[in-house]
């Protein structure tokens, strides 16, 4: 079997300093730090498949974007080993780089005051690109990702979603071989991390490329990654298929209700688990399966002000695996 | 080396059009470096009313010695003085992760990504410059030896830069350059006087073991054919030294870069 990715016992940590408030902690601490360590990443292990899309998910500082950063050779480890596509990363053999492409949604490479053509030109340099190889490149992504009448544009004059688009091509110019996705549909509306989505889709589908992508937004994860790698305080807490985890940590979706005047408790726990009642404001969870069923349900019957459906947070699922692990583990 | 140049032509090419987009900074440019020059001229001129020579050098070499400073220091400013000056706040801001996948040299993408074309006005001045001093010197010059006095300024940059690079990569750990930068850029000024000044210690530190005080001073003394080439060899052996300790230093710095965010 062909891996693209091999990670053994992977750990990072962190060395920070620690400083306490007031002007008299802040005079000590000019003489005197106290020097503590934080395992960001510790001791994992996975495999990635050649070809395959992977949700990489986890709650904030869970250890996602230092991983990525060690699989892509920016960060060196303090322990364990990786081999991407053969090579070890941190050692930024050119030979591999010119095989991967990162994209980070919170970071920018393209030059911000130039049009995105501009910075697409030094790509081409870097990555040696022939013209005629650059230019079917750029005509393929231009076309898939809708931006043909904005590469003349200054990237500063882009909306975000534009400016994130431009960005996937240019990381895509060199048509990598493994893609590492860190947050691409950050601070991106609906229409536009839709737009993104369909792109990697076909992305990945066309090119064969083994994609890891991280995200908050379960949407993302469930339109696209078969397998999902959960990390949670530098640890792997699940790893398995999508449909595996919803089925047994996710299988209902939440209910934000406004009644225009308050019902009674035991009507409400008709359509589901009542989580929550406030006045007039309640909380259902509902079995995924029959969202649309009670939704219109409930429109009918209650008294109606406002309705909002929300996923399980990334939290809470992690909150329940961890839970459930904790469990598992006390019974053997 | 051609992959490298491309890169470099490619960021000259973007640079350019960023000048072109804010170019009132090259006029500015312009003026504050006629003004620093021009005061610099008037204090040799009114030096050089009270005394006939200083160190053994006359007025005409000593506007020299300013030139090709000035030279040295402007190919400095246009190239890769911001970035050095902005690396700690890239480095603090996790601005250095794209760049390290980037199949492309490191330290061209870090240390000549932004080029300070608004600066090239200072070259303009620096021409006038060297005119003004040739027309003041004692003895002609030949245009040979003002080619390789110009080459031999392309080592000192070189070497300016391996000496930046080294400085610098304390950031890795001090997390901020700020002071780091201030030292090196007052240190700099050591360069525009002639080295016969600096005697016991100074000498020791500046000429022999950071070469600082011959930036400029080494090109003069190979322009004006006063035989120095032991001393023009042996620079030459500092900055490739420096160029190695500073390479393999840097390579060792990048280890204990953590990013951010």
């Amino acid at each position: 079997m062909e891996y693209a990715i091999t990670v053994k016992n992977l750990s990072k940590t962190y060395e920070y300093h620690k400083s306490e408030p007031g002007i008299k902690n802040t005079i000590k601490n000019l003489f005197h730090r106290k020097t503590e360590y934080i395992h960001a990443v510790n001791s994992i292990s996975f495999d990635i498949k050649a070809g395959e899309f992977i949700g990489f998910i986890g709650p904030n500082g869970a250890g996602k974007t230092t991983t990525l950063k060690m699989l892509s050779g920016i960060l060196y480890p303090s322990g364990g080993d990786i081999t991407v596509l053969g090579h070890t990363p941190w050692k930024r053999e050119k030979n591999l780089q010119k095989q991967f492409a990162l994209v980070m949604g919170q970071k920018n490479q393209l030059w911000w005051d130039l049009t995105p053509l501009d910075s697409f030109e030094l790509f081409r340099e870097m990555y040696e690109l022939h013209e005629k190889h650059f230019q079917k490149n750029l005509e393929y992504l231009s076309e898939l990702l809708g931006i043909h009448d904005i590469l003349n544009i200054q990237v500063r004059k882009l909306s975000l979603g534009q400016r994130m688009k431009c960005e996937l091509a240019a990381a895509l110019l060199h048509e990598p071989k493994l893609l590492f996705l860190d947050e691409p549909t950050i601070g991106l509306d609906v229409v536009s991390q839709k737009a993104i989505r369909d792109f990697l889709a076909i992305y990945n589908r066309e090119k064969k490329a083994t994609i890891l992508l991280t995200s908050h937004y379960l949407e993302d994860i469930r339109r696209l990654c078969k397998r999902v790698m959960i990390i949670d305080l530098g640890k792997i807490i699940y790893d398995g298929s999508y449909i595996n985890l919803i089925r047994k940590y996710a299988d209902t979706k939440l209910l934000d209700i406004s009644l225009r005047n308050q019902v009674e408790k035991s009507k409400l726990t008709r359509y589901g688990e009542l989580i929550s009642q406030e006045g007039n404001h309640i909380k259902i969870a509902v079995p995924r399966k029959k969202i649309i069923e009670m939704t219109s349900k409930i429109l009918k019957e209650l008294p109606i002000d406002d309705l909002s459906i929300h996923e399980k947070s990334m939290e809470k699922i992690v909150r329940e695996i961890f839970e459930h692990e904790t469990l598992n583990r006390q019974k053997t | 080396m051609k992959k490298s140049i491309k890169i470099f032509i490619q960021l000259l090419k973007l640079n350019f059009k960023n000048f072109t987009i804010y170019r009132t900074n090259f006029y500015i440019s312009f003026v504050a470096t006629l003004l620093w020059t021009t005061a610099y001229v008037i204090f040799i001129e009114v030096i050089f009313q009270h005394i006939d020579t200083l160190a053994g050098w006359d007025k005409g070499g000593m506007l020299m010695i300013m030139s090709f400073y000035y030279l040295f220091q402007n190919v400095g400013n246009v190239f890769f003085r911001d970035n050095f000056e902005n690396f700690g706040d890239a480095m603090r801001q996790g601005q250095l992760d794209l760049v390290l996948t980037k199949p492309a040299s490191l330290k061209m993408m870090l240390f000549f990504n932004k080029i300070r074309m608004d600066s090239l006005a200072s070259f303009i001045i620096n021409i006038f410059l060297f005119a003004y001093a040739i027309r003041e010197l004692s003895e002609p010059i030949s245009i040979e030896y003002l080619i390789l006095g110009i080459i031999y300024t392309g080592i000192s940059i070189i070497f300016f830069f391996y000496f930046l690079l080294f400085i610098t990569t304390f950031t890795f750990w001090f997390q901020k350059n700020e002071t780091l930068n201030t030292i090196i850029w007052n240190l700099l000024q050591i360069g525009r006087y002639p080295r016969q000044i600096y005697q016991d210690i100074a000498k020791i530190v500046f000429i022999f073991l950071i070469p600082l005080a011959m930036v400029a001073s080494l090109p003069t003394e190979i322009a004006l054919h006063l035989g120095s080439w032991k001393m023009a060899l042996y620079f030459i052996g500092v900055t490739v030294i420096f160029g190695i300790i500073s390479n393999i230093f840097f390579h060792y710095g990048l280890k204990q870069y953590s990013s951010a965010g």
